[in-house]
């Protein structure tokens, strides 16, 4: 069974239990406690986390289940009182069963769907609306760029420009700004440009000295500056490390090269 | 001596009960009330075991961590006529992990189809895996086998394995993992999962039933009273304990079971592992599956009799067993066949009372509980699935139902047996391709 059908069916239950519940309890119940009825579940189920979720949905039951027997002792019902009230009970118990089900295959599908957009954003070649490469497709070509560039004897530059110190509001869409500005600061077929997460951009400048490093760096920040306030420029981590011929150790060079 | 002790114990139990009647010290409402009392304490008492059951596994206990030395582990894999399921069983032993020295015993019992050639042909493949031809004997079944299994091997633990099973890669490291890091271990026990599920209603019931064992029975009496069960099938044990306690009973049906309760009288612990997991084929069909559970219920209306007659079985964590064998197979069977009388004499119109009990919420709540248990036991193996949730709201209807036919035939069978002063013979599942 797939998983729309899965989730309609559920549906079906909810909505002909609650229909089910207004029937039979509508003189005696106000229309009040019914919205509550159908909300409440849905509220708690979906704030929890799956387990706690379940461990309140079949709580509910047992100390319902429990407090109905107690009830029932107390008023000595008869087998007519006993069985309308076991209906009722029956039909509630269903319906927030099937809001439990439904926000627990809800929350699967939301949590799988991520997981695949994580799958496709590490297999796709550029980041979406961009000219920057995946993590995945730049650690490929950087690892083909480095090889060549150590059979020509060659130095080059891997830059990192970390954003960890952004608001965490602006990160999403600064992360795309940045990364378009470095994009367009580099030299188009030769080095290349990557994201590793949501906080870093990578950048590998080949056959580059001290030099082109500086003209490089110098050619970012103007673009940056079109773009970003200069508290924001400032807040940027830059790493470099040699790469290619006589590779060195990262050299740290603190916020704001 | 015991025995004339118990009958005349159990018969003037009932003319105590036909005489306070009678010059009316108890009254019906009195017994009932009693009985029904007796009810809702036990459906309060599968409520917490479920609950205990899921706080196991939801913390997810059972996780040890590695050792420093992997001791010597002997797999046996008793086998008669397995040919149909032995060569993916294999399969599945030979990947299993295990850093310390494993040797994987098949203890061909006088197999007449491929099961030595499938043996063999592992053998001289794999430096792990030994083909013991077990000499015909009796009494037939799985004890005398295992019994040869201890005597030709020489590990410290050994760990047994249907030859229907396929274990996960990961499965007798946690159990060794976890024998050796849990004080005064016994051995530990693994879980059992169904690998046919999906293959027809009476699969999932069995699987349903089988994840309801493992969360209440296991993870849940564990959590609450660190006592566990020996499965016949992934489970460890120490060579020492079993040799103290002069191995298998070779007249045990449920061997499992029986050595549970001496290991547990030993005043050793058992301990449940979740995550050490094995594969199982369950019956796919009904008369297949009834044989199997008579000789199941057969095997445990022994432990019954040997709970009674022997001393020592109502001490310490031994007790929690031995209630749990007597409200099963006494108390809750005495009282489910009196309901069923009530209910057909009622329907008839031959027996009728006027009492004030809720006995139609009782009987719903029993029906919840039931329920609950199942769908925890989806919960906590993430099993959750439309089929299995709508097959759950039929199985006390249909599946439980069968346990009162199954216990009926398997009680005549086994006074017969004892008036005739037959050994109950050995039944093996059929097992399916």
């Amino acid at each position: 069974m797939d998983r729309l059908n899965k989730l309609s069916i559920a549906a079906l239950v909810w909505i002909g239990t609650f229909l089910l519940l207004f029937y039979f309890t509508q003189t005696f119940i106000s229309s009040f406690y019914f919205v509550l009825l159908a909300i409440i579940p849905f509220i708690v189920f979906l704030n929890l986390k799956e387990k706690l979720a379940f461990l309140v949905f079949i709580s509910f039951i047992l100390i319902s289940s429990f407090g109905l027997l107690t009830y029932a002792f107390q008023q000595a019902w008869e087998t007519p009182v006993q069985l309308a009230a076991v209906g009722i009970h029956a039909i509630i118990v269903a319906h927030i069963g099937t809001a439990y089900v439904l926000t627990k295959w809800i929350k699967a599908l939301a949590i799988e769907n991520r997981q695949l957009q994580q799958r496709v954003n590490e297999l796709a070649e550029y980041i979406a609306n961009t000219r920057v490469l995946s993590f995945r497709e730049f650690n490929k070509q950087k690892e083909l760029i480095t090889n060549a560039m150590v059979r020509r004897k060659e130095t080059g530059y891997l830059l990192t420009l970390r954003m960890n110190k952004w608001a965490r509001r602006v990160k999403k869409s600064g992360i795309d700004l940045l990364a378009e500005s470095v994009y367009t600061s580099v030299r188009e077929h030769f080095d290349v440009v990557g994201k590793q997460d949501k906080d870093t951009i990578l950048i590998l400048l080949q056959n580059t000295g001290e030099d082109g490093l500086h003209i490089v760096k110098e050619r970012i920040n103007n673009r940056l500056e079109d773009v970003f306030t200069p508290e924001t420029i400032n807040k940027i981590e830059w790493d470099k490390e040699i790469v290619g011929y006589g590779r060195q150790a990262t050299v740290k060079e603190g916020d704001a090269q | 001596m015991k025995k004339w002790f118990i009958s005349s114990f159990f018969i003037g139990f009932l003319i105590l009960i036909g005489v306070s009647f009678y010059f009316e010290l108890i009254s019906f409402r009195g017994l009932l009330l009693f009985i029904t009392g007796l009810f809702i304490v036990l459906l309060l008492y599968y409520s917490v075991l479920a609950l205990a059951g899921l706080y196991y596994r939801a913390k997810r206990k059972g996780n040890m961590p590695s050792l420093e030395y992997y001791p010597s582990v002997d797999i046996l894999i008793p086998a008669h006529n397995e040919g149909i399921v032995l060569e993916q069983t294999l399969e599945a032993m030979v990947r299993l992990r295990y850093p310390g020295r494993l040797t994987i015993y098949v203890l061909n019992d006088n197999s007449s189809d491929d099961t030595a050639d499938i043996a063999d042909e592992f053998e001289q493949t794999y430096q792990r895996v030994r083909h013991i031809r077990v000499p015909a004997g009796e009494p037939k079944g799985k004890s005398r086998v295992l019994n040869h299994g201890l005597e030709i091997s020489d590990g410290t633990y050994f760990c047994v394995y249907d030859a229907d099973n396929q274990p996960e890669p990961e499965a007798l490291i946690k159990l060794v993992e976890m024998a050796e890091n849990y004080p005064n271990a016994g051995g530990a026990v693994g879980h059992v999962r169904t690998m046919n599920e999906e293959k027809n209603l009476l699969t999932r019931m069995i699987s349903i039933e089988f994840q309801v064992f493992q969360l209440l029975m296991q993870a849940g009496r564990w959590q609450l009273f660190k006592t566990g069960s020996l499965t016949g099938t992934n489970m460890l044990v120490k060579r020492s304990v079993i040799e103290d306690l002069g191995g298998y009973d070779p007249y045990a049906i449920a061997e499992d079971a029986e050595l549970t309760l001496r290991i547990t009288r030993q005043g050793m612990f058992l301990p449940i592992v979740p995550h050490s997991i094995t594969w199982e084929q369950e019956p796919e069909t009904m008369p297949v599956y009834i044989k199997q559970r008579t000789r199941w219920l057969l095997g445990n209306l022994y432990i019954v009799e040997k709970t009674l007659l022997e001393p020592g079985y109502f001490k310490g964590k031994l007790l929690v067993h031995s209630l749990h064998q007597l409200m099963v197979y006494v108390i809750f069977w005495i009282f489910l066949v009196i309901s069923y009388i009530w209910f057909v004499l009622g329907v008839f119109g031959y027996f009728h009372v006027i009492i004030t009990i809720p006995l139609m919420v009782i009987w719903y709540i029993a029906y919840v509980v039931y329920t609950i248990q199942l769908l925890s036991a989806q919960s906590a193996e993430k099993t959750f699935t439309p089929q299995n949730i709508l097959v759950s709201f039929i199985m006390y209807f249909t599946y439980a139902q069968l346990f009162s036919y199954l216990f009926v035939k398997s009680t005549i069978m086994y006074m017969k047996a004892k008036r005739e002063k037959r050994v109950i013979g050995w039944d093996k599942t059929t097992r399916f391709k």
